[in-house]
């Protein structure tokens, strides 16, 4: 009995001691503020990268001025930055590289397990998007997609590593983004 | 009462109580566990229906412009997409109208039906057909994930940490609750041995090496 039970804890040291394989690298970014994101890559399935988790999961609920729909605030309460569209910040995101601004789109996607980015679709057909990096600022709210998101935060381009591309591509069916902007949000409204 | 009879009665009870949650954190770490295989919160059920493209559903523009349509779906309009949104909610025999619609990219109209991404329509306007996928929550997991996980943080993390604080107890009052060659001084100690091996050299392994 007692050589039974050393044996299967030997097998489990030895199953646990497998190597692992190995990480994908970290997104590297090219804005005026650097990233804090440790970034670890997934290699499939639902595993977004651990951006962080905010101290607070606060959202406040609140009404549209102007249409009186039930608006979702997290995060910093939107301070008015400059208005860009996805479109025109996808057609030059060097002008826009460190610079704060405000968003508003469509929600196509967002990481449903740890809540920590959200993308804003391009109102065209083109399929554009931007990714909003929310976390460790704020959380998105559970089921923000195909709701209307506005936001406001600093402009970064990012290289993402390919592990991560095909990631967003296989599992939240966001075309793949290479070298792309990403807004670092502050805060966000979703309506 | 001796000391040792009143730590077992205590390890007895503690036992008991952890039980439950013992359970959810265990089911729900397996699932957990493998994220990267499988989305441990919901499970997905996808139909595919031909509903017919543009040209087809918008019966009511001309027949003129309706041909130009279906030569080539990319021609519609802005104008055009609330009325082909009607056609295919009705298409699609759906009682109410989305919440929202947009493209996600030139071949893909996405319907929201609901809020989230429970119940979404892709609709390809070249193909004329609808992807319906609507997700739900695993019955009892999606419960189990949502302590386990500490989603809502607030109470549930001082709840959480008590458990925690009873596991340990568990774990050392366990292990001298037994005397003679059976316990710590013999077969326990070799086991406690090899137990504390298993976390020591795999993350000597896995992290250092």
């Amino acid at each position: 009995m007692s050589r039974l039970m050393i044996a299967l804890a030997l097998s489990a040291a030895l199953l646990a001691c497998r190597p692992a394989s190995s990480d994908a690298p970290a997104i590297k970014s090219s804005g005026v503020q650097a990233s804090a994101a440790p970034a670890k890559a997934a290699k499939a399935g639902h595993n977004c990268e651990d951006l962080g988790t905010p101290e607070k999961d606060e959202v406040a609920t609140l009404k549209d001025p102007q249409t009186g729909a039930t608006v979702l605030a997290t995060g910093d309460k939107l301070a008015g930055a400059q208005a860009v569209s996805v479109a025109e910040l996808l057609a030059n995101p060097e002008a826009f590289a460190g610079k704060t601004v405000r968003l508003e789109g469509n929600v196509s996607a967002m990481c449903t397990h740890r809540r920590a980015w959200f993308s804003v679709q391009s109102d065209d057909r083109s399929g554009g998007y931007v990714r909003i990096i929310a976390a460790p600022k704020f959380l998105v709210p559970e089921g923000s997609i195909g709701k209307r998101a506005r936001t406001e935060g600093v402009v970064e381009i990012v290289e993402v590593p390919k592990e991560q591309a095909e990631h967003y591509a296989a599992e939240h069916q966001l075309p793949p983004q290479f070298k792309a902007p990403v807004l670092r949000a502050t805060g966000a409204e979703f309506i | 009462m001796s000391f040792r009879a009143r730590l077992f009665s205590l390890h007895r009870d503690l036992g008991y109580f952890a039980f439950g949650l013992t359970v959810v954190y265990a089911i729900s770490g397996l699932a957990v566990n493998h994220r990267h295989h499988w989305n441990f919160n919901q499970s997905a059920q996808v139909s595919q229906v031909q509903v017919g493209t543009p040209g087809q559903l918008l019966t009511s523009l001309p027949e003129e412009r309706r041909r130009a349509l279906q030569a080539d779906p990319q021609l519609l309009t802005r104008a055009e997409e609330p009325l082909l949104v009607s056609a295919l909610t009705e298409a699609l025999k759906r009682p109410r109208p989305p919440k929202n619609a947009f493209w996600r990219g030139p071949d893909r109209l996405s319907l929201f039906f609901e809020t989230g991404d429970r119940d979404t329509v892709d609709y390809d306007p070249a193909q004329g057909t609808a992807r319906q996928l609507a997700m739900t929550d695993r019955p009892l997991l999606r419960d189990m994930n949502f302590l386990h996980l500490n989603e809502r943080h607030g109470n549930w993390t001082w709840l959480a940490d008590g458990y925690a604080l009873v596991l340990l107890f568990l774990a050392f009052s366990g292990i001298v609750m037994t005397r003679g060659r059976k316990g710590l001084l013999g077969r326990g100690g070799v086991l406690l041995g090899l137990g504390l091996a298993v976390p020591v050299t795999a993350a000597v392994v896995l992290r250092y090496l």
